[in-house]
């Protein structure tokens, strides 16, 4: 994975000195608390409905086990023991104390880390496929071309007072697992007949209120104009993008007002006009990167495991976990382990410091101590020896993260709501608990199949509960909570928005609605149909006679 | 009200801004919006843009210009230092730079980077030092072809020769 130069290193450090002076110019009262905000959001401290929160960037979801451990270590000094992995593989903390925030992003600074800018009206952290680099269907790791994007969006002088938040993921796969087509810009990678890289480019996706699917406005970029390009969409959005009303400011509703085909004109025109970096200096900048992501040496394994077999016959509950929770890795003998931080009735994402610890450990003896982050708010160990699975999936059980559940319906996302939020309308950790409660039985789950619940408690949809499969939104009316059902949502390559079902239900109904939605689609599917297929043959008639019809 | 430079400097601001139905006076370095061109100024010509002007897009002669003035109605309205970007590389505009409005001094180095020379300090609220600090907090920039500031683009370090 990448590591700092001394320009990287630099840059960081004197990023914390920074900080360090402006918090205590807030703290002196120097800085009112309107101008320290945007300061202190482009350092990933948010005030939350309890006090500050830090976000703490995990860029495109990579981290190593030192760094893994230091997470751990802030979250016992500085925080209550845990730590809150997000939907935008980030880490968030939700107890820190504002003057002990520059200690922790010097802390962060020593094991190159940062919360640059995972807050704010700016360019967001960069997302990218967790399974990046190891996926067997991939045509080539994306994570260079993020980390190229990492460094030229820190505190870019150009467009860090944006009308709103700006967020790009990439992928370097057909199958999509980092939702491209729901970011302000998705980037998704494709080859050329001469086997070259270029980028689609996908603009102006998005959830939130205005849940939208982004629309392509370049088949295939080369690489090397790639950062030019982004700064003509960068430069158009800025000058452009609403300021008038925080609702209407992000990219995807000036594609929409201005029309997708002129909004591309003003780009390409733009493009057209400024002065480009050049294009040699790209190259050799992407193979420097690029020299970081070098896979690492392989071991020539055998396909047939007859240890693992073994053991799995032996043991169906670890057969079932390598069912539901082993990816298929690009080079023979080897898996990726999903780790599900999503145990029935725990807090999706949440992991204390001695699982970061466990799993840093874990990284190290078994995965050349690299780790990823998930957008599921999951973590993955990238390249698992399949005979080491067993002992690995062992030492997960015995410290709670042995959940066989990956893509299933106990793998639920949900956005920290009224426990946390000043903006939530209602709770959502309590519901993804009860749910995740009542469908802890994996064999059902499995039964099930692949199934995705999200949930949000407020129409922010931090929770993706558009993409969700059964999407879940809490509201609130005349001071009850209430939870209304969307469903047929899908973040993959074939996108769609959920659609909502009918009127809500309270807290105490949900998990019974689920139920009964599950129930349903068990009596109705058809050969090997999973729920998303389902759902797009039937529709929502039979869920909806199902839920509301009188008994 | 004082004026800032980009070197650190602090001086008196002698500029004349003239309303948009004012006269111009009969001497002295004047202001005024984009609106007036073209006009024979007494002395040399400065010119104000609001944020929400296209500068790209624009019919803008920027030759007979002395000084440019780009308007922060916000410090969280970030649109002028992209229409500074604009006047420096797509018109090649070479005379001051001026920013105005709502500035803080953590957001100086972002302003000399995409062109900026001079800074007028419409507040008395922070002290002096804290603005010539702010111009030297980070000293190092990622970007490719902005920095007219003496901080070194890594990129370039990274691959000269
Ligand atoms: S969806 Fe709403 S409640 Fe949930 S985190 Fe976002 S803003 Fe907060």
């Amino acid at each position: 994975m990448y590591r700092y130069d001394e320009f990287d290193q630099t840059f960081v450090d004197q990023r914390v000195e920074q900080f360090r002076s402006q918090t205590s110019r807030r703290l002196s009262g120097e800085l009112t608390e309107e101008e320290f905000k945007p300061i202190r959001l482009m350092n990933g401290l948010y005030l939350q409905l309890h006090g500050y929160m830090l976000r703490v960037a995990i860029p495109y979801g990579t981290l190593n086990a030192l760094q893994m451990r230091t997470l751990a270590d802030i979250s016992e000094t500085y925080d209550k023991g845990y730590g809150h992995f997000t939907t935008r593989q980030n880490i968030q903390y939700n107890w820190p104390k504002l003057e002990d925030t520059p200690d922790i992003l010097a802390d962060l600074a020593s094991v190159e880390m940062h919360a640059i800018q995972t807050s704010g009206n700016c360019i967001r952290n960069v997302t990218a496929d967790h399974w990046a680099g190891v996926a067997a269907d991939e045509l080539a790791d994306p994570r260079p071309v993020a980390e190229l994007i990492r460094q030229w969006s820190s505190l870019h002088p150009e467009f860090s007072f944006l009308p709103r938040k700006f967020k790009v993921a990439v992928t370097g796969a057909p199958a999509d697992r980092a939702a491209v087509k729901f970011h302000d810009i998705g980037l998704r990678m494709h080859l050329n007949d001469a086997g070259e890289r270029g980028w689609e480019v996908i603009v102006g996706g998005g959830q939130g209120r205005t849940p939208m699917v982004g629309v392509t406005v370049r088949e295939f970029l080369p690489e090397e104009e790639l950062l030019g390009y982004l700064e003509a969409i960068m430069r158009v959005y800025n000058l452009f993008g609403r300021r008038d009303n925080k609702y209407k400011a992000r990219i995807k509703i000036l594609i929409h007002e201005t029309g997708a085909e002129e909004f591309s004109r003003l780009v390409e025109e733009e493009y057209a006009r400024a002065p480009r970096p050049s294009v040699e200096v790209e190259r050799k900048e992407l193979d420097r990167i690029s020299a970081y992501f070098a896979p690492p040496q392989y071991e020539t394994l055998s396909a047939l495991q007859p240890d693992l077999e073994g053991r799995k016959l032996e043991n169906p509950e670890f057969a079932r976990w390598v069912r539901t929770n082993v990816g298929a890795h690009r080079v023979t003998g080897y898996g990726i382990v999903n780790i599900s931080l999503k145990p029935a009735g725990g807090i999706p994402g949440d992991a204390t410091a001695e699982q970061m610890r466990t799993v840093a450990d874990l990284a190290e003896r078994f995965s050349h101590s690299e780790i990823r982050v998930s957008h599921h708010q999951n973590l993955v160990l990238p390249d698992v020896k399949l005979s080491d699975l067993h002992e690995i999936w062992t030492v997960l059980s015995a410290d709670g993260m042995g959940e066989a559940n990956i893509g299933l319906l106990g793998d639920i996302i949900a956005c920290p709501g009224l426990d946390y939020c000043a903006l939530a309308t209602a709770r959502s950790i309590p519901i993804a608990q009860s749910i995740s409660r009542q469908f802890s039985d994996p064999s059902r789950l499995e039964d099930i199949g692949p199934l995705r619940v999200n949930i949000s408690g407020c129409i922010n949809a931090c929770g993706h509960h558009h993409v969700g499969h059964i999407g879940i939104l809490g509201l609130e009316k005349k001071g009850k909570e209430f939870y209304q059902v969307t469903l047929g949502g899908h973040s993959g390559t074939d996108a769609s928005i959920g659609g909502v079902l009918g009127k809500g239900f309270s807290e105490d109904e949900i998990a019974g609605a689920i139920e009964t939605i599950v129930d349903t689609y068990l009596g109705i599917r058809g050969d090997s149909e999973s729920f998303l297929e389902c759902i797009r043959r039937v529709g929502t008639p039979p869920f909806k006679e199902a839920l509301y019809a009188p008994a | 009200m004082p004026l800032l430079e980009r070197n650190g400097q602090i001086s008196d601001d002698l500029w004349i801004a003239v309303g948009d139905d004012e006269d111009l006076p009969a001497q002295g370095d004047t202001i005024v919006s984009y609106g007036r061109l073209p006009l024979d100024a007494p002395g040399r010509l400065g010119i104000s843009l609001s944020n929400d002007l296209d500068v790209g897009g624009l019919d803008l002669q920027v030759d007979g210009l002395s000084l440019i003035v780009l308007n922060f109605p916000s410090f969280a309205d970030g649109r002028a230092y992209s229409q500074a970007r604009a006047l420096r590389q797509d018109l090649d505009y070479s005379g001051e730079l001026r920013a105005t409005g709502h500035l803080l001094p953590d957001q100086l180095g972002f302003m000399v980077e995409v062109g900026f020379d001079s800074f007028d300090l419409q507040t008395d609220r922070f002290p002096v030092e804290r603005w010539t600090e702010a111009l030297e907090a980070v000293t190092l920039t990622y970007h490719r072809h902005l920095s007219r500031t003496g901080q070194s683009p890594i990129i370039a370090a990274r691959h000269a020769g």
